[in-house]
């Protein structure tokens, strides 16, 4: 995986690193962002979820997770991801930090936690989120690692970091 | 009219109003300050209508005979006067601020009568400047704005290290070639 190697979106460059993808790189630039950033927030709560809390707050996170399950996340890509290590929450702090107070939309964080950089990050360190996305490929049955190549690319309407 | 100019006006001037202001104080003659009063009187016609020639007449200004004419010519005279136009301001104050009594038994008597036709609005009035209705606004600002491209970088170089740390990210590329020193010429070409 060349994690940092993406080029500016939109140029040239960027369409030939498009093209060069293959395997599990292929997968997750076709994942939406915000499948992306579901599945990092399903392994934060299920940190979340092993530390001590209240009732409600335990619900709530609970709830959380299983509202996730929409889409393309199913129950058994929820179930395979495990809970995030040290690292990682260092990492989505240090994300959070980008977001103003009260922002509820939480866009900068969204945008860095989804780049293809810090995605990839997350990957590593918690193989499981890529054996979720692996999963939904399966489900899905139309793996995009088996589309042909230059027929099926993602858009460029998201700026990626 | 004539009753006014017979009962010598200077005197009667004199005594209604024993406080002037300082710009009715100013003015040479009583009978310029018997000309100003009298535009306020009660009597006195509307501008357009004589009320000029009546203040001068009233004043005793011309004579029983003289016409309005020559009356209109005197009176012209006199409010063009500096000294004169600076006593109308003081006295248009000072009359302004004897009506509030008159405004008030005005609005009494309108809101005595339910069949006046402005009596709801003179209830209204009256109630807003006792109990006026509060309004609260409550103002929410919002900054929605990104973070600086700086900020990013730094929250993306941090992430780098802490990958860095546990060993699971590349270290930054070095980049390998040979230095030597040039010349600002060199530099140029």
């Amino acid at each position: 995986m060349t994690a940092a190697d993406m080029p500016e979106p939109g140029t040239e460059a960027h369409r030939a690193w498009l093209d060069s993808l293959t395997g599990d790189d292929l997968l997750i630039i076709h994942l939406p962002p915000g499948y992306q950033w579901m599945l990092v927030l399903a392994s934060l709560e299920k940190r979340l979820l092993q530390g001590d809390m209240e009732p409600g707050l335990r619900l709530r996170l609970l709830e959380s997770l299983n509202s996730m399950i929409h889409g393309l996340i199913t129950a058994d890509m929820l179930a395979m991801i495990q809970p995030m290590c040290d690292t990682a929450y260092q990492i989505w702090k240090e994300a959070k930090t980008l977001d103003r107070e009260g922002d509820q939309a939480c866009m900068a964080s969204f945008r860095v936690i989804t780049s293809w950089r810090v995605f990839n990050h997350f990957l590593k360190l918690n193989p499981s989120i890529l054996d979720a996305i692996r999963l939904e490929d399966q489900q899905r049955g139309a793996a995009a690692s088996r589309v042909p190549r230059g027929q099926a690319k993602p858009t460029d309407t998201y700026t990626r970091i | 009219m004539t009753v006014r100019q017979n009962k010598t006006l200077d005197e009667a001037v004199r005594a209604e109003a024993p406080e002037w202001g300082p710009a009715m104080l100013a003015l040479p003659t009583d009978r310029q300050r018997a000309f100003v009063a009298a535009l306020y009187d009660d009597d006195a016609p509307r501008k357009g209508d004589g009320l000029l020639i009546f203040a001068a007449a009233a004043a005793g200004y011309g004579t029983p005979t003289s016409s309005k004419k020559s009356l209109s010519v005197i009176a012209n005279r006199i409010v063009h006067d500096d000294r004169v136009q600076a006593a109308i301001a003081e006295f248009s104050q000072r009359s302004v601020r004897i009506i509030p009594p008159e405004a008030v038994r005005a609005l009494k008597d309108l809101i005595r009568d339910p069949t006046h036709k402005d009596h709801a609005r003179g209830i209204a009035m009256v109630l807003d400047r006792v109990d006026p209705l509060q309004t609260m606004h409550t103002v929410k600002v919002e900054d929605n704005r990104p973070p600086t491209i700086e900020a990013t970088q730094k929250v993306l170089d941090r992430i780098d290290e802490l990958m860095q740390r546990v060993g699971l990210a590349p270290a930054p590329k070095v980049v390998d070639g040979e230095c030597r020193d040039v010349t600002p010429q060199e530099a140029r070409t």
